[in-house]
């Protein structure tokens, strides 16, 4: 009865093009189009990326840490704001506009200041997180709940349910969908928020490592880096898709 | 003593007056249907009934006992059949108890009995989604009475189904009316469906009249073969039209 969903994510259309890119970036390399020590080649990102792997490892824990960190509190706060907004009305009115304003705050502006506010440690790190991804998680989960079918409500309340049930019932996984949209776009942001925030500041993680092996003209290794960011992404993201399936059944079809 | 008393409800929203002065009674195992264009308060004085909506005046008596305000003590099914996507055809039937606070495990046992005695145990692990609109409507009359078999009021929950659907819904309400027992009260502005299923007909006609135009269909009647297509049933027919149009 059920059909397959159709993945749009990888097929091998998208193959292709990935491995065709690659081919046309080694030949630029092979006949020294661009040389070596500006744009290192596929191989040469390769041969860093096995190299260095262990202390690639090492500092890629770190900026895990902190974007798991960050994410969780993250999407709580953000969740809890929805709710707290969705419930009372002026709430949600004196709240929103503040909301966007943090959006409208440039990230790298306020990396520094929230190093200087809180040292070099994690916690610069978490907080610039939050900030990045309050703002679409509140709106999506604020979207979520106020999409609800209010028939469907007043028929629990005919059954003479009350608020929680309501909300647990019918507000809760209405807002599934939105929840996980947000929680894709969310651990993107939370990983680059924290890469960011490492620039700007620390001693160690993926963008500490990054400065330092820019600032000595390896680009190889930059390149492996930037490529190890973009796997921790995506696994992340497909994380999130597999937990999207699992508690949301009925979307099968 | 009547099963459900509505006396002399009257329902205003800021200005205008929607109900007026109304008063009707459903007898046990009785289904009653009332009839009337759209926007004559049907679903207004629905709402009042299932203890959703504050009436201006009057009281609402079911068994004897005033359920103005109280939700929860009749249940209630509309057009939409409102089955809730994200949950199973078991756990939507089982939603009821639930909400009343009962296990888990127990609602659903319930449940899954009900739905095996009505031959539906295929489903039951199916989501909404996976069935048609007919069977559908058939969950969810199952669900309405598992919350609560003492008065069932349906508004207009068969309208949006074809017309081979609903006649095959129609009577198989008729038969489940009959075997649980049930008291219904049927909104509809399809006339045929109310003489088809009722036992008396109220013809709401708006608030510039304040009384109902009550109309008996003989249970003989309904023993006629061809019923729809009878003498009868036309005169019936024209009672009602005639009624609207005074």
């Amino acid at each position: 009865m059920r059909k397959k969903r159709r993945s749009t994510n990888i097929n091998a259309y998208s193959i292709f093009s990935v491995v065709l890119i690659l081919i046309f970036w080694q030949a630029v390399s092979f006949w020294k189009l661009v040389p070596d020590f500006m744009l290192p080649s596929p191989i040469q990102v390769g041969q860093a990326f096995v190299s260095d792997f262990h202390l690639l490892m090492f500092h890629a824990k770190v900026t895990l840490l902190e974007a798991v960190l960050g994410l969780t509190s993250g999407l709580l706060l953000g969740v809890l704001a929805a709710i707290i907004m969705d419930h009372f009305k002026r709430v949600r009115e004196a709240l929103y506009p503040v909301l966007v304003l943090t959006q409208t705050i440039p990230t790298v502006a306020i990396a520094p200041l929230l190093t200087i506010w809180f040292g070099f440690g994690v916690m610069p790190k978490v907080v610039l997180i939050i900030i990045t991804i309050f703002f679409p998680v509140s709106v999506a989960m604020l979207n979520g709940f106020s999409s609800v079918d209010q028939d469907e409500v007043r028929l629990l309340q005919s059954m003479g349910a009350n608020q929680l049930q309501i909300f647990w019932y019918i507000k809760v996984p209405a807002s599934l969908g939105d929840f996980f949209s947000a929680m894709r776009i969310a651990v993107t942001y939370a990983v680059i928020g924290a890469v960011i925030s490492e620039w700007l500041g620390g001693f160690e993680g993926l963008g500490v490592y990054m400065t330092r092996v820019r600032k000595s003209y390896d680009f190889d290794k930059m390149f492996a880096v930037i490529l190890l960011i973009s796997i921790i992404s995506l696994l992340l993201v497909g994380l999130v898709n597999v937990m999207e399936r699992i508690s949301m059944p009925w979307k099968e079809d | 003593m009547s099963k459900l008393e509505v006396k002399h409800i009257s329902k205003s929203f800021e200005y205008k007056k929607i109900l007026n002065n109304l008063n009707l009674y459903v007898e046990e195992h009785e289904i009653v249907s009332i009839v009337g264009p759209s926007g004559v308060g049907k679903s207004t004085l629905f709402n009042v009934i299932a203890g959703l909506l504050e009436p201006s005046q009057g009281n609402v008596f079911l068994d004897g006992e005033s359920i103005i305000n109280k939700p929860g003590h009749v249940s209630y099914m509309l057009q939409k059949d409102l089955l809730l996507p994200y949950k199973t055809i078991e756990q939507n039937v089982a939603l009821p108890l639930m909400l009343k606070g009962e296990a888990k495990k127990k609602a659903i046992k319930k449940a899954e009995e009900l739905l095996k005695e009505f031959g539906f145990e295929m489903v039951a692990k199916a989501y909404p989604n996976e069935l048609s609109g007919g069977m559908r409507q058939r969950i969810a009359l199952l669900r309405t009475y598992m919350f609560s078999a003492n008065l069932i009021l349906l508004d207009e929950p068969f309208s949006a189904l074809d017309t081979f659907t609903k006649s095959e819904i129609q009577s198989w309400y008729l038969k489940v009316h009959k075997n649980l027992g049930l008291t219904t009260l049927f909104i509809t502005h399809d006339i045929d469906e109310a003489i088809k299923l009722s036992n008396r007909v109220y013809i709401l006609k708006g608030s510039q009249y304040d009384s109902l135009d009550n109309i008996s269909i003989a249970k003989s009647a309904k023993n006629i073969d061809n019923f729809l297509l009878s003498d009868e049933f036309l005169d019936y027919k024209k009672k009602i039209i005639a009624c609207l149009q005074k």
